[in-house]
């Protein structure tokens, strides 16, 4: 009798472990799958931003970004510097961001409205554009 | 004797089939932990950057959901939303672009654990998609959180 107790906590044991570990890598699979397929929050974006010469402005209106602008936004941080080291002709970059990456960009600076303004940092001017995958 | 041993017997069948599913809720209880663990150390380590922003709402109707009142305990809890609401973190954008009647005051970068925090306290719904409006001085705030 002794014995067969002992078996069966040390099966039920595994067991327990077995359902956790299982249910732990089910859950990760799936998520990481959707995450994948999907993206997490709707259809992958992308922001895309080019350099602009000041007499192209026209009437465009200018949003001046600060340095802590570009703290709060990584997104368009990055793609002002990928852009302002590019030296192509057209000095453009794009850079993927989420749907709440776009939608702080757009009620910000107007990213994703029909006249975007453009943007200008450390004397720069930028015209933005999202493009959604 | 035979009689008397088939209760004790069904008794016992019973209280194992009992002692297995309550087993078994906590070990799936347990794999959901361990899995959202794992989740977020998977991402800490992949090098992107979660953001907290919190987005201020010109005017609140009461169909859009409920309203909260923030309080000490929400800021001490969660300072990164206490220094976007009241702190060095607060940097309000313009009224009017995109929608017009609302605007983000102010981003953090944080981690992804606290980005899963103010997302399960303060996001959407998890039926509806409906945020609920935090509500602070009398001004209107939701919070969005990235998970890139």
């Amino acid at each position: 009798m002794k014995p067969d107790r002992k078996r069966l906590i040390v099966v039920g044991t595994l067991a327990f472990i077995g359902v956790v570990v299982l249910v732990a890598a089910t859950v990760f699979g799936v998520t990481t799958l959707i995450a994948l397929v999907t993206g997490i929050d709707g259809p992958p974006k992308s922001l895309t931003v080019e350099v602009v010469v000041e007499e192209d402005l026209q009437n465009a209106s200018v949003i001046h970004l600060t340095d802590r602008d570009l703290k709060q936004h990584p997104v368009l941080a990055s793609a002002i510097r990928e852009a302002g080291s590019e030296s192509n002709v057209v000095r453009s970059a794009s850079v993927p961001m989420t749907g709440a990456e776009c939608l702080a960009l757009t009620e910000s600076f107007g990213v994703y409205t029909a006249n975007a303004p453009i943007l200008e940092y450390d004397g720069v001017y930028y015209a933005t554009r999202v493009l959604i995958h | 004797m035979e009689e008397g041993k088939k209760p004790g017997n069904r008794l016992r069948t019973a209280g194992l089939v009992v002692a297995c599913g309550l087993i078994g809720i906590v070990a799936v209880a347990l794999g959901f932990m361990l899995a959202d663990a794992l989740i977020i150390y998977a991402m800490e380590g992949s090098g992107g950057q979660p953001m907290l922003y919190v987005m201020e709402s010109a005017d609140v109707q009461p169909e859009w959901g409920m309203v909260v009142p923030l309080t000490e305990k929400d800021f001490a809890d969660h300072p990164a939303l206490d220094a976007v609401i009241r702190g060095e973190e607060r940097n309000p954008s313009v009224w009017e672009w995109g929608a017009g009647d609302r605007r983000f005051i102010g981003g953090t970068n944080v981690s992804y654990a606290e980005s899963k925090a103010l997302q399960d306290t303060y996001g959407p719904d998890r039926e509806t998609w409906v945020y609920p409006h935090l509500e602070y001085e009398g001004a209107y705030y939701l919070v969005v959180t990235t998970w890139p």
